[in-house]
C-alpha cells in the first residue's frame, strides 16, 4: 500500500475519523497498533511474526537493563537479535558471495525477501535500547505503547527514524493537535505527494530508463545521473513530508528529515540537511561511541569513514553503496582537513554549486546497479562523447521551479507561514498545488518509493 | 495566526474544495477547451461536435450518424442525393468511439430530442457476437467524452466501466478532468503561441476539411484467402502489414464465450433510443460492411440479440443485415477493416437510399 495510492488514501482516511471517532485515548492508541499492523500485513504478512518477535524482545530487554546490574548482557542481545535479523535479511547473499569469492568457489544467492522497512525500524529499535542502556530514556511499561513506537504506520517503512523520546513524549501527554499543526498537516500531505507525484515520478521515467541500460554520452549520463538526483530528493522528501504531515494529523510531531539539502555549501552541510534523522542517529550510535572528534585529526577521519561506509551499506547489501557511503566519508574528512566545512557567506553560490555536483556524482554509485555499471556512467560523465540531453523541456521547467522554491523557502519560510496565514492565503495556495499535482502528477503507474527497497 | 481545530478543518475542506473549484474553473467553463489539440482524441469529438451544433443552423432535414471508423460513409456524397432524399447526411462519429461516447456526443448535440430526422448508428454485427477485448474498458472513451462528461454522470461513468482500475481512472477524470487533460495541458504550456496559432486555423477550416474528405484509391483487389488451409494471399501490390489483421479478423480465432458486447449495447444503445422513446426522431440501427472478404461461415441470425430486441423498441428501425453484403469485397476495402474510395462512394449512395425506404419522406 504505497502512499502514492488511493487504496492508502483510503486507509488512511478511515484511521484518522475512527481515531477522532473513538472517545478514549487508550481505544485510539490500539487502533494506530492495529492499523499499523495491518498496513504491515497488506505487504507481506509472513513478516508480522518478526516484527513481534523484535519489538517483544527489544521491549523485554529495555525492562532487563532497567532492572538489572548487569544490563550490558540485555544490550548485547537486543543489539544481537537486531543486527542478526537484519543481516540475515539484508546482508547474507552479499556477505556470502565475498566469502565465495575469497574461497575461489561459486556463490548462489538464497532467495531472501527482505522485510520491509527493517532497516528502518531495527534502528529505531536499537536507538531506544541504547537510550535506555545510557539512562536517557526510561524503558516503556506498556508493550502496545513500544509496538506501536516500532509499527506506527506513518514511518515504519521508511522513517524519519523517530527517537523515542520524542515519540513518547507524544503518546504519553497526547495532546489533540492545534489547529496550526492541523493545516500544517493536511498541507505537508499534499506537498509530499506533489514532490512524489508531479516531481520525482517524472525524473524517475528518466532514470529509471537510462540506469537500466546506460548508453554513452557525456550529456546522456549527466542528465540521466541529475536526473535521478532530483528523483531521489522529491522522491524522499516527498514521502519524509507526508509522513510528518499524517503524524501531525494525528496528534504526533516528527523529526525534520530535509532541509533543503542542495542547496548546502559542503558535503558536511549536506548531511545536516538530508535525511537527517539518519544522519544524527549515525553520530548519535556511531560515530561518538567511535570517539567522534575527540581522538585527534586521524581518528577522525578514521571515524568519519567508518560512519559513513556503515551507512552506505545501510542502505543496500552491494559494493556500490559501499563506495558511495565511502566517498561521502572521504569528503566530509577532506572537508575536516581543509577547513573547507567552514562557512563563507562570499563563496555561498560556488560552493553550494560545486557541493550540489559532488553530490550528483556520488549518487552514481547510489543508482547503478553493478559497480561496472557505475564506472561506465562515470566514464560517460567525465570523457563520453557529446550524446543528447534526456530531460525535456518540462524536466528543466520542473528543476528550474525547485531550485527557485528552495530558494524562497530558504529566505522566508513560506510553508511554515502559509500554515499559519490566514485561510484566504492557505486555500489558494492549497489549491494551486493541487492543481500542479493534478496536471503535472504521474498517475498511470504507481511508482514505489525509492527508499522502500532499505 | 492562531486558529481553532475546528477553524482549521473547515480551512482545510474548503482548501480541498478549492482543487475541485479550480478543475471547474478551467474544465467545466469555456476557458480550456476552446484551446484544446485538434487532433488529440478529445480534440476530434468536440471539433466535430462544434462543427455539427454549427451545422444545425443551416437548412435541411438532418440525419446524424454515429459509429467508428468503419462507418465510412462520406456525408458529401450522400448529400448528393438530399434533392431525391430530402434529407441532409451528418456525421457524428469518431474513429475508435463507441456505443457509449455516442450517448454522450449526441446528449450535447441533441437536448431537445427533436433536432434530427433520424439517428443511424452503425455496426459490424446486429447478432451479438462477442468481443475479444471489453469495449466497456476502452480507455480511449474517457478522453473522447471528456468534454461532455457533467459532473452528475461521473459515477455512471466510471461504473459503465468492466474492471475496477478502470472505473476508478474513469471517476477520478471525470471528477478532476484535469487529469484526463495532461498531455493536452502540457503541451499547450510548452508553446501556447503555437498552440493558438494552430486552434485558429482549425476552427477555419476544420468543418470544411472533414466534409470534403475523400477516401484513398488503393484497394486490395487480389487478396484471397483459402479457407481449407486458412492462408491468405497478398498481391505484391497490397502492405504485407495487413496480413495480421487479417489474422485478427477474418482468421481469429472463435469469439470468447461472454456477453461483453451485448450488456454493452444493451445499456449504452438502450439509453439512445430512451432519450428518442417520445420524439419524432427514428433511430435507425445498420450492419455495415463489416470486410473485403465475407466470413467462410456468417455469424447466424440471432432473432433475440440485443440489437433486435431494441430495435422492437417504438420508435426503432432495423435495418436489412445483408443489404451491404456486396461491398464486402476486396476492391472497395483499403485495408481489412475500412472501405476505400470507391466503397465509400458505392456505401453512401446505399445509405441514402435504405434510410429514406427506411423512414420515409421528411416530415
Amino acid at each position: 500500500m504505497l502512499f502514492n495510492t488511493a487504496q492508502f488514501f483510503a486507509f488512511f482516511a478511515a484511521v484518522l475519523v475512527l481515531f477522532y471517532a473513538l472517545p478514549w485515548f487508550t481505544a485510539r492508541k490500539w487502533l494506530l497498533l492495529l492499523a499499523s499492523y495491518y498496513f504491515y500485513a497488506i505487504w507481506n504478512a509472513s513478516f508480522i511474526p518478526l516484527l513481534a518477535t523484535l519489538t517483544l524482545v527489544d521491549y523485554g530487554c529495555a525492562l532487563w537493563i532497567e532492572r538489572s546490574s548487569r544490563p550490558k548482557v540485555a544490550l548485547v542481545l537486543s543489539l544481537a537479535a537486531n543486527l542478526g535479523f537484519l543481516g540475515f535479511f539484508k546482508y547474507t547473499n552479499f556477505l556470502g558471495g565475498i566469502f565465495s569469492s575469497l574461497a575461489g568457489r561459486s556463490f548462489q544467492p538464497f532467495d531472501i525477501i527482505l522485510p520491509l522497512g527493517i532497516s528502518f525500524h531495527t534502528f529505531q529499535s536499537i536507538s531506544y535500547v541504547m537510550d535506555v542502556y545510557r539512562k536517557e530514556q526510561k524503558a516503556i511499561r506498556s508493550l502496545p505503547d513500544y509496538a506501536l513506537f516500532i509499527a506506527f504506520f506513518p514511518q515504519l517503512v521508511a522513517g524519519p527514524i523517530v527517537r523515542a523520546r520524542d515519540f513518547f513524549r507524544d503518546l504519553l501527554a497526547w495532546q489533540p493537535p492545534t489547529g496550526e499543526d492541523l493545516r500544517l498537516g493536511a498541507w505537508l500531505m499534499l506537498l509530499g505527494l506533489t514532490k512524489k507525484m508531479a516531481f520525482a515520478d517524472r525524473f524517475a521515467l528518466v532514470a529509471d530508463g537510462y540506469f537500466a541500460n546506460p548508453v554513452a554520452g557525456q550529456l546522456t549520463a549527466i542528465t540521466a545521473t541529475l536526473a535521478f538526483g532530483l528523483q531521489i530528493f522529491f522522491d524522499f522528501s516527498g514521502y519524509t513530508d507526508m509522513a510528518i504531515g499524517m503524524a501531525k494529523l494525528l496528534g504526533f510531531h516528527f523529526p525534520e528529515n530535509f532541509r533543503r539539502p542542495y542547496l548546502a555549501g559542503s558535503i558536511t552541510e549536506f548531511w545536516r540537511r538530508w535525511h537527517i534523522s539518519l544522519s544524527t542517529w549515525l553520530r548519535d550510535y556511531l560515530y561518538i561511541p567511535l570517539g567522534g572528534s575527540r581522538g585527534g585529526a586521524w581518528p577522525t577521519y578514521r571515524n568519519l569513514l567508518i560512519t559513513m561506509l556503515l551507512g552506505g551499506l545501510w542502505h543496500g547489501a552491494s559494493w556500490n553503496f559501499v563506495i558511495w557511503g565511502g566517498y561521502h566519508g572521504l569528503l566530509l574528512s577532506l572537508e575536516r582537513a581543509t577547513g573547507l566545512s567552514k562557512p563563507r557567506w562570499w563563496l555561498m553560490v560556488p560552493r553550494a554549486a560545486l557541493t550540489f555536483v559532488l553530490v550528483q556524482i556520488g549518487w552514481v554509485f547510489f543508482r547503478a546497479t553493478t559497480f561496472e555499471s557505475s564506472r561506465f556512467v562515470l566514464t560517460q560523465i567525465f570523457s563520453g562523447g557529446q550524446g543528447a540531453s534526456l530531460l525535456n523541456a518540462w524536466q528543466w521547467g520542473l528543476a528550474g521551479l525547485s531550485l527557485a522554491v528552495a530558494l524562497v523557502e530558504e529566505r522566508w519560510a513560506v510553508i511554515e507561514r502559509l500554515s499559519r496565514g490566514p485561510a484566504w492565503c492557505y486555500v489558494p495556495a492549497f489549491a494551486l498545488v493541487g492543481l500542479v499535482l493534478e496536471l503535472f502528477g504521474v498517475f498511470d503507474q504507481a511508482i514505489p518509493f525509492v527508499y522502500f527497497q532499505f | 495566526m492562531p486558529s481553532t481545530r475546528r477553524a482549521a478543518v473547515v480551512t482545510i475542506l474548503a482548501a480541498i474544495g478549492g482543487i475541485f473549484l479550480l478543475d471547474a474553473a478551467i474544465f467545466r467553463t469555456k476557458l480550456y477547451f476552446p484551446w484544446i489539440q485538434a487532433e488529440s482524441s478529445t480534440g476530434l469529438v468536440e471539433y466535430r461536435l462544434q462543427a455539427e451544433i454549427d451545422r444545425q443552423r443551416g437548412p435541411g432535414k438532418l440525419v446524424i450518424t454515429f459509429g467508428d471508423s468503419r462507418f465510412a460513409y462520406l456525408p458529401r456524397v450522400a448529400n448528393q442525393y438530399t434533392p431525391e432524399s430530402g434529407y441532409v447526411f451528418r456525421h457524428g462519429g469518431t474513429a475508435g468511439s463507441s456505443a457509449r461516447d455516442w450517448y454522450y456526443m449526441l446528449r450535447d448535440l441533441d437536448p431537445t430530442g427533436r433536432r434530427y430526422q433520424a439517428v443511424v448508428i452503425g455496426f459490424d454485427d446486429l447478432e451479438d457476437e462477442n468481443n475479444q477485448v471489453p469495449r466497456q474498458d476502452d480507455p480511449r472513451s474517457l478522453h473522447y467524452v471528456i468534454g461532455r462528461l457533467r459532473l452528475a454522470d461521473t459515477w455512471d461513468f466510471a461504473r459503465s466501466h468492466l474492471t475496477l482500475p478502470m472505473q476508478w481512472t474513469a471517476w477520478r477524470g471525470g471528477i478532476l478532468k484535469g487529469i484526463a487533460m495532461q498531455s493536452d495541458v502540457q503541451e499547450f504550456l510548452l508553446n501556447p503561441r503555437q498552440r493558438i496559432r494552430t486552434v485558429r486555423m482549425f476552427r477555419k477550416g476544420w468543418a470544411g476539411w472533414a466534409y470534403d474528405y475523400d477516401d484513398e484509391e488503393r484497394s486490395l483487389a487480389g487478396v484471397a484467402i483459402d479457407w481449407k488451409t486458412r492462408q491468405i494471399t497478398l498481391p505484391s501490390s497490397v502492405n504485407p502489414a495487413y496480413r495480421d489483421m487479417f489474422n485478427q479478423t477474418l482468421l481469429r480465432p472463435s469469439p470468447p464465450n461472454n456477453d461483453w458486447r451485448a450488456t454493452f449495447q444493451r445499456e449504452w444503445i438502450g439509453r439512445i433510443t430512451d432519450r428518442y422513446r417520445d420524439s419524432e426522431t427514428r433511430v435507425v440501427f445498420i450492419r455495415l460492411p463489416r470486410g473485403p472478404i465475407a466470413p467462410l461461415v456468417d455469424v447466424p441470425l440471432n432473432p433475440q440479440s440485443t440489437m433486435r430486441e431494441l430495435a422492437r423498441r417504438p420508435r426503432v428501425l432495423l435495418g436489412d443485415p445483408l443489404r451491404y453484403q456486396e461491398l464486402e469485397r476486396p476492391e472497395y476495402f483499403k485495408d481489412p477493416l475500412h472501405l476505400n474510395r470507391a466503397g465509400a462512394h458505392a456505401f453512401s449512395k446505399m445509405l441514402v437510399d435504405e434510410i429514406r425506404h427506411l423512414i420515409g419522406p421528411p416530415h
